[in-house]
């Protein structure tokens, strides 16, 4: 349908760049998360997209079409808010209607349109209702009802969930994505919550400090975050600073030393011998070699120092040489950790993702 | 049974400390109402009766309509630039926006007698153009436009942009989003800007005293005034007060009534 090309936006508030050069990208059809902490620039993102915030350099684009300068009521976008922004003085229907009107759609078209929209977002029979009567919920849906029946090119939502609880957002987020998957609409969600965002998206822009970390698949990301930054926002990781120390130019695998931690790992091209570097491991990437197997040389030796039994996983503190490193045990061996203070206990790391510099 | 004494004797201290503030408040208004409907018969003795309302001279009422038609069309005119005003106010950050603020605070500190002095200095060349009625609105407009312009900022303050973006990412075009969401969104706010000065004009003394010479325009209070200076203080002069009066308290309830308290906090106790 659209595609939507934010080329290289700022936007700064006297000192502070609320964004930064941020270039972001959808596809026709495509499902764009910008993840990120509150106060990262995803919103003022989102915004400039929208045309709601005047970016201060940077260009806009609708497919070919430059829009930088245009108003929101001329690039034909549905916009849902965080906040409910129904108009309380209106019931349901003419909140959808006002927006059928100012897109000049026909008289006998609008009734069609109205069911059309209450089916998709299952509202039927809401019509009358004034949104003071809706619930939270119930109101965010007949938002997306809104916005969907004056078929804009594009659906921008801008933590549409935050203000729902959890069962329901749940429920929502997938609505979300079938409304997305069938209308074949580009869009791009805004939001804070990682898990939200791997479930719905097609592609996540990570931002931090108003500046776009990392574009990629939730796979890619979770796999392979290529800041200090993703790797400590996505999931759950421990990190490991130290030195590289000789890398094996055939098989490309080298080994990073810290204090009494010895790492070996396929290295990725353009990093060199001496390069401060920080090993990222996933809890679920480290293992416990059974007392009965023999221990590899790199081996890491460490004592267990707490034990958390979560149901599907048991959380160890294993301190080794000083580092206190995270490992979550999945298998039935998760029941014969849970009273295992003081033990020692050797670690091999299964994967582990290298990134340049020492994260904080 | 001591302790349920001196609780008793507490409440009514308090009680009779409360009636006491409010007959103060109330006294003169009472007094007035008793003396407006003090007849005094022929053989020198007085009876309640609405005699004074019948004596009230014909020419007062022509007064009232006149300050009726200042009132309301001052109004008006204050609401037509009042509301985008207050809108620029508080939607647009320009340099020396604090410093206007501040400005428009200090207005309330001039004191009466400068202030209709300074209109009546401003739009003197009003008067002899219009001989009069429009002068007389140009310096009330003037007036009164502070009061429509910080109920409307409170108004618009307390109004999410999220109505007005969303209308306008809907499609909608800034006149159509400003008369069906934004004016309606704030119609109460500004419903309270239109009673204080509804009720603030039609009761004005000091301009409309300073006013009479050059435009021989004579409103209510200023003919109250007048028949007070002309008769003394007599049954029907206190008539027609409770006549203003009452005119001024059933706008105010008609209001409570149809908007409520909510864009008076601040204003009114509640």
């Amino acid at each position: 349908m659209t595609r939507i090309v934010a080329k290289d936006v700022s936007k700064f508030y006297g000192e502070t760049k609320a964004v930064y050069r941020a270039h972001l990208e959808a596809k026709d059809s495509e499902f764009v998360t910008i993840l990120g902490p509150s106060g990262c620039g995803k919103s003022t993102t989102l915004r400039i997209i929208a045309g709601l915030i005047r970016a201060d350099e940077g260009r806009v684009y609708f497919d070919d079409k430059d829009v930088t300068h245009l108003p929101p009521n001329r690039r034909n976008i549905g916009f849902v808010f965080q906040r409910v922004a129904l108009f309380p003085h209106m019931n349901v229907r003419r909140n959808i209607v006002f927006g059928l009107k100012a897109r000049h759609v026909p008289g006998r078209e609008i009734d069609r349109r109205i069911k059309e929209v209450l089916a998709i977002v299952h509202m039927e029979g809401f019509e009358n209702r004034s949104p003071s009567q809706l619930s939270g919920g119930q109101a965010q849906r007949i938002e997306i009802a809104r916005v969907l029946a004056t078929n804009p090119d594009v659906l921008l939502f801008d933590e549409p969930l935050s203000n729902i609880d959890a069962k329901l957002r749940d429920e929502l987020k997938f609505e979300i994505r079938k409304i997305q998957r069938e209308t074949g609409k580009t869009m791009i969600y805004v939001t804070h919550d990682q898990g939200e965002a791997f479930a719905i998206s097609d592609r996540i822009y990570v931002m931090s400090q108003g500046i776009v970390e990392q574009v990629g698949t939730p796979t890619e990301l979770y796999l392979d975050p290529s800041t200090p930054f993703v790797a400590s926002f996505i999931g759950q990781n421990n990190f490991i600073t130290g030195k590289l120390e000789k890398i094996d130019s055939a098989s490309g695998v080298g080994t990073i030393l810290t204090d009494g931690i010895e790492i070996r790992t396929q290295i990725p091209d353009g990093f060199a011998s001496g390069d401060k570097v920080t090993a990222c491991v996933r809890p679920e990437d480290i293992e416990i070699i059974p007392e009965t197997q023999p221990k590899p040389e790199e081996a890491t030796k460490g004592t267990i120092i707490e034990s958390i039994f979560m149901g599907n996983a048991t959380r160890l503190h294993v301190d080794a040489h000083g580092t206190v490193l995270k490992v979550d045990l999945r298998g039935p061996e998760r029941f014969s950790y849970l009273n295992v203070k003081g033990k020692e206990v050797f670690l091999s790391m299964k994967k582990c993702t290298v990134i340049k510099g020492h994260q904080a | 049974m001591k302790a349920a004494r001196a609780e008793t004797a507490k409440q009514f201290a308090f009680y009779g400390y409360v009636m006491v503030i409010s007959g103060l408040l109330l006294l003169p208004f009472i007094v007035t109402l008793l003396r407006s409907l003090t007849v005094t018969l022929p053989d020198g003795r007085t009876t309640l009766g609405f005699r004074p309302y019948l004596d009230i001279i014909g020419a007062f009422w022509p007064k009232v309509y006149l300050s009726l038609s200042i009132s309301i069309t001052t109004i008006l005119i204050d609401t037509a630039i009042g509301i985008p005003a207050a809108y620029a106010l508080v939607r647009y950050n320009f340099r020396g926006k604090k410093t206007l603020y501040t400005l428009l605070n200090g207005v309330w500190y001039v004191p009466g007698i400068c202030y209709a002095l300074s209109l009546i200095l401003a739009y003197y060349f009003l008067y002899k153009w219009f001989l009069g009625y429009w002068g007389f609105i140009a310096a009330y407009t003037a007036g009164f436009l502070l009061l429509m312009i910080m109920t409307c900022i409170v108004a618009f303050r307390y109004l999410d942009p999220c109505y007005e973006e969303s209308a306008s990412c809907l499609g909608a075009g800034r006149l159509t989003t400003f008369f069906k969401v934004t004016l309606p969104l704030i119609g109460p706010g500004v419903s309270a800007g239109i009673l204080l000065i509804f009720v603030l004009a039609f009761n004005e003394f000091i301009t409309a005293l300073l006013l009479n010479p050059p435009t021989r325009l004579m409103t209510a209070p200023v003919r109250v005034y007048a028949d007070i200076r002309n008769y003394g203080v007599r049954e029907f002069i206190a008539a027609e007060a409770v006549i203003l009066q009452l005119i001024s308290l059933a706008v105010v309830i008609v209001y409570l009534k149809l908007v409520g308290t909510k864009y008076l906090r601040g204003v009114i106790l509640v």
